[in-house]
């Protein structure tokens, strides 16, 4: 299988504080990676320097592919942080058609398409305020999933969601699963259990476990992991 | 002296209300062109501080963007105006009212420049890592997302500075620039009466600024409807 990303030795700190600690990680094409840990353990802060949000202080992410790095990671955040003033499908398109990747045309076509499949269409021309968090946050997905990035970073896409909203972006998150290739931070285990492929324990700012989903929600062997399990089943 | 003759000796004899035109016209260019000057340079100069702030470059012209901040608001107006018309411009043949507009429009850029870099700062940190990840530039991300953010955030505190610029102008008397202010000046030496001219005046400031004002408020109505509206 094809390696796309390879994280050696990796530290983050801010100031005198360690965020994360000595992170090894490697995804191949297709994967599915999930991320769990307590909040303040370092996923979002291992995504954001996955994506070059943040400046990281010890050893190196290396991305394997030879396109140039933005078209290979795409970004859902947490509050969606859809362009407050632009429509829906200028949200989509405007990028890809600065960074000269598509034309306007084309661009407007292939946003017309991801709109049809998450059912948004006719709300092309609508601004993000009007929308309401489920559809905020499918249209960020798609926003991030026009120049088909090598691999997807989803930081608690979820967690800023009201419950009823949350499945139709689950939905729409599994069925991008099947094709792409995903590292998910969310604590919705049960979609975790559904998706990945391999999920990951993080605690205190390193990777205290890594496996198969089976591994990890049936057989934990931390007793933080049981910990963190008995706490979020109960 | 009925108030009726008042009036007409302040507008009608001699045909007076020339003057007023002429301060009106004078008025309203330096105003206008200034502001355009002031938010031009305004808008450049906040986007050259915050690039340094973000990502630390042009050192230099950072410093004298901050220099040009401090010496602009840290001195009067009219004092501008008379280094730039008396020891500046001394020996240059130049259009007086002209001096007028580059005179308040760099000071209203100075004003212009720190309410735009509070809006700038007032914009959701999320728009600009959603930028970046996607790949836009800075300077993409400063005119596509940030500075429409940022304009419609402090619209209210520019419409503020416009207003004090079209007053402020009344200072242009100084170097002989035939305003409103200075037309009133003129009226009243010819009929010995200060207070018709004066009112007179004081009027067409007040429409100006309400107009100015109005103006002001449908802009912001336009921004805000912009944003909200919900299409089916």
């Amino acid at each position: 299988m094809k390696k796309l990303l390879q994280i050696k030795g990796l530290y983050k700190s801010y100031g005198s504080k360690e965020i994360l600690k000595n992170i090894n990680l490697d995804v191949y094409k297709n994967d599915v990676v999930v991320i769990i840990g307590p909040s303040g353990s370092g996923k979002s802060t291992l995504l954001r320097c996955i994506s070059k949000l943040e400046n990281i202080t010890k050893g190196e992410i290396i991305y394997e592919s030879d396109k140039n790095f933005h078209e290979q990671i795409g970004m859902v955040f947490q509050n969606f942080n859809l362009f407050q003033n632009m429509t829906v499908l200028k949200n989509i398109t405007l990028a890809p058609v600065k960074t000269k990747k598509m034309t306007l045309n084309a661009a407007n076509k292939k946003a017309l398409e991801l709109l049809k499949m998450i059912n948004l269409e006719n709300r092309k021309d609508a601004y993000p305020d009007s929308l309401s968090g489920g559809e905020k946050q499918r249209v960020a997905i798609v926003r991030s999933l026009i120049t088909n990035p090598d691999i997807m970073l989803f930081d608690e896409p979820t967690s800023a969601l009201d419950p009823e909203m949350i499945k139709e972006v689950l939905n729409l998150m599994k069925k991008l699963a099947e094709t792409n290739t995903m590292i998910i931070v969310t604590h919705e285990i049960a979609f975790a259990k559904e998706v990945a492929t391999r999920v990951i324990f993080m605690d205190e700012g390193k990777i205290l476990e890594s496996g198969t989903k089976e591994e990890i929600f049936n057989n934990p062997k931390t007793d933080r992991l049981k910990e963190f399990l008995s706490k979020i089943k109960s | 002296m009925k108030f009726i003759d008042k009036i007409r000796d302040t507008i009608i004899v001699d045909n007076r209300y020339e003057y007023i035109l002429e301060g009106l016209k004078n008025t309203l260019i330096i105003a206008f062109f200034a502001l355009l000057i002031g938010l031009i340079l305004g808008i450049i100069i906040s986007i050259i501080r915050n690039n340094y702030k973000e990502n630390k470059k042009n050192k230099i012209l950072n410093f004298f963007a901050t220099f040009y901040i401090t010496v602009i608001r840290g001195t009067p107006a009219v004092l501008q105006l008379m280094i730039l018309y008396y020891v500046i411009f001394k020996s240059v043949d130049i259009n007086i009212v002209l001096v007028g507009i580059i005179s308040f429009g760099l000071n209203s850029a100075a004003y212009v420049s720190e309410i735009i870099r509070a809006g700038i700062d007032s914009v959701d940190k999320g728009q600009k890592e959603a930028a970046k990840v996607l790949g836009l530039s800075y300077i993409d991300q400063i005119i596509y997302i940030i500075l429409p953010q940022a304009i419609r955030n402090v619209l209210p505190a520019l419409g503020n500075e416009f207003i004090t610029l079209l007053k402020e102008t009344s200072v242009a008397s100084y170097i002989g620039i035939v305003e409103l202010i200075k037309a009133s000046d003129i009226i009243a030496s010819n009929t010995y009466d200060y207070l018709f001219p004066l009112m007179i005046v004081a009027l067409i400031y007040l429409i100006l600024t309400v107009g100015l004002s109005k103006l002001l408020k449908r802009l912001e109505r336009m921004f805000n409807i912009n944003e909200k509206v919900i299409t089916n």
